[in-house]
């Protein structure tokens, strides 16, 4: 929401310079004199964007409730064409070592190919499998390995 | 006193048979085993060795600790105490007077000598005595060495003894690789490790920046192949032990792991992660080319050689859990072997071809057991929350594995059990948490 905030604030700066520049406040004044009133419906402000999507156990689909989410993310990455990210596959802790990172990278490649199928060009898309190395909560129980089975879009300076 | 030692170990398929007493013709047999909880271990009884010129009796103690421990952390030996000893060894070639030995219940009697021959080397003579039958157990034997090399030489020593005495072939002289893993759960430091066998020398391999896992000896023991995420993907590289150099394997895509070294040393197998998909690859360590081996759309991974190179066996959740497989080297005639209830990954073939070895995750448990490689005789030897990734030791007896606690403050530690299921104790690793382990062959 901020970054929505501080580029619109940008584009009136650069429409205020572009105006001094070229002809001058006297403009702005002129739109209004002529006493009509211009309506113009607004975007809605931005939801923020999650970057995360949680997955069953042994499961690497991506159902309805996580598209939404990654829909918002491959919208955002299509009005910033120049960002590149990298998708991070995890699993709970449950499971062995390799198997683990096998699935790690069935869902960061999964979630890849959702955001190419929605028309990001892959050239963007950088994938990792962690497998169960990087856990973010750490009790042995399911309510924190559901929060480890996990896809992670990461983007430089993060989303919105 | 005609007296002879058979222990049945943990019935099973395996027995030890010890060769003391054998030149006996008229034994009675003493059957414990260890299950039943009658099992006795072998009695041996070392004296002090003789000191020649130069070594100090600490040098004597701190090589006959080593030694021992080795013995009897195999379970199947305990030394009996000094103070019991009726008579010492005064002269390393003097005959030996087996009923004072025999009158404390010793059955293998070790006799040494030990001398310093220059400022930087050592040599010991030992010879070990069946007192059962009142017999030398083979030839007296004499090593030479660097001082420095002094518990190399121990390890020796005992295993000349186990070998001997149990008919098993020898371990003790060999290394183990592992991940040290120091601070918490959520920020784990992870170290490429190396230690002798019994937990001494403990050496680190890579600096912890980034998380390294499972790494695997080679047959000559001179290097070792690992897993790095140093580029930022998991890849995986190779280590020279001497040089410390460091090779990547750049004919190979994207993310790679779980290699494996041939038995001749000059292939490895691993995982290669193409888009969704993970499977087993074979690639010459001289040239880099790759040969796929498994083209399922399932994880393949974790694959082990049989010890003459001929099979391969691998976890694939092709047919929705993970199950045991078996393949030609090349990747053809693939069998399931697996068809137990829960799912069975890591398998590690045994160095004497006979068993393999894999973690089993059934009713919320995990467990380390074996299976012969056509998929009879299932043993399950251990069970935790958490048993992972077991490794043979060089003579096919002992599997090593790591055992994981659960919970916010989690941490792995390596444990050994042997192969009948008996015996299962802690390896010691300093301050660190210690997982991934893979034992080493028999030195040289």
């Amino acid at each position: 929401m901020y970054k929505s905030r501080i580029s619109l604030l940008g584009l009136l700066i650069i429409s205020l310079a572009s105006c001094k520049s070229t002809t001058g406040p006297t403009n702005y004044s002129q739109t209004l004199d002529d006493g009509s009133i211009k309506i113009t419906q607004l975007e809605d402000n931005k939801t923020q964007i999650g970057e995360t999507i949680y997955f069953g156990v042994d499961e690497s689909g991506i159902n309805s409730e996580m598209m939404s989410v990654l829909d918002a993310q491959v919208a955002y990455l299509k009005e910033n064409g120049r960002q590149n990210i990298t998708i991070e596959g995890h699993t709970d802790e449950q499971g062995t070592r390799e198997y683990n990172l096998g699935l790690g990278a069935k869902r960061s490649n999964s979630v890849k190919a959702y955001m190419v199928s929605q028309g990001l060009s892959t050239s963007r898309i950088d994938v990792v499998t962690y497998g169960k190395e990087r856990p973010v909560s750490l009790c042995s129980e399911e309510k924190c390995w559901k929060e480890n089975r996990r896809a992670v879009t990461v983007i430089a300076g993060g989303f919105n | 006193m005609l007296r002879s030692l058979k222990f049945t170990l943990a019935s099973f398929f395996l027995t030890i048979v010890p060769n003391v007493g054998l030149a006996q013709d008229n034994i009675i047999t003493l059957e414990g085993s260890v299950s039943g909880g009658i099992f006795e271990p072998i009695k041996i009884a070392l004296p002090d060795f003789i000191l020649s010129s130069g070594i100090d009796s600490n040098f004597m103690t701190d090589f006959m600790v080593v030694l021992e421990n080795d013995l009897e952390n195999t379970g199947l030996f305990k030394k009996i105490n000094k103070s019991a000893y009726l008579s010492k060894i005064s002269e390393f070639d003097a005959p030996v007077q087996y009923s004072d030995w025999s009158l404390i219940n010793a059955s293998v009697l070790l006799t040494g000598e030990l001398e310093q021959k220059s400022p930087i080397d050592f040599e010991i003579k030992f010879r070990i005595w069946d007192i059962v039958s009142q017999n030398k157990l083979g030839k007296g034997l004499k090593f030479e060495a660097k001082i420095s090399n002094w518990r190399r030489v121990a390890h020796k020593v005992a295993d000349e003894i186990y070998n001997r005495v149990t008919g098993e072939g020898p371990y003790f002289d060999s290394k183990l690789v592992f991940v040290a893993e120091s601070g918490p759960k959520n920020k784990r430091v992870k170290r490429i490790a190396l230690m002798d066998q019994d937990g001494a020398n403990v050496k680190f391999l890579t600096d912890g920046k980034h998380i390294v896992l499972k790494p695997m000896f080679s047959p000559d023991s001179k290097s070792i192949l690992f897993t790095s995420y140093r580029s930022g993907l998991p890849r995986v590289y190779r280590k020279d032990l001497n040089s410390g150099t460091e090779t990547t394997f750049r004919t190979l895509p994207g993310m790679t792991f779980s290699p494996r070294y041939s038995p001749d040393g000059q292939h490895m197998l691993l995982s290669i992660t193409d888009k969704m998909n993970t499977d087993i690859y074979k690639v010459s360590l001289a040239s880099g080319k790759k040969t796929r081996l498994t083209k399922d759309r399932a994880i393949d991974t974790a694959p082990s050689f049989s010890p003459n190179g001929r099979k391969v066996v691998f976890e694939s959740d092709r047919s929705l859990t993970q199950q045991l497989y078996i393949m030609n080297s090349n990747g053809s005639d693939i069998k399931r072997i697996t068809f137990g209830k829960g799912r069975y990954a890591e398998p590690a073939w045994s160095p004497r071809g006979d068993l393999i070895a894999f973690t089993k995750m059934v009713d919320g448990f995990f467990h380390i057991g074996v299976i012969k490689p056509d998929g009879t005789g299932e043993k399950i030897l251990t069970k935790s929350s958490k048993d992972q990734a077991p490794t043979w030791s060089p003579n096919g007896r002992v599997i090593m594995f790591y055992r994981e606690t659960l919970g916010r403050r989690g941490a792995p530690s390596i444990y050994m059990i042997d192969v009948t299921g008996a015996n299962l104790r802690k390896m010691r690793t300093g301050s660190y948490f210690a997982s991934d382990p893979s034992w080493s062959a028999l030195l040289n």
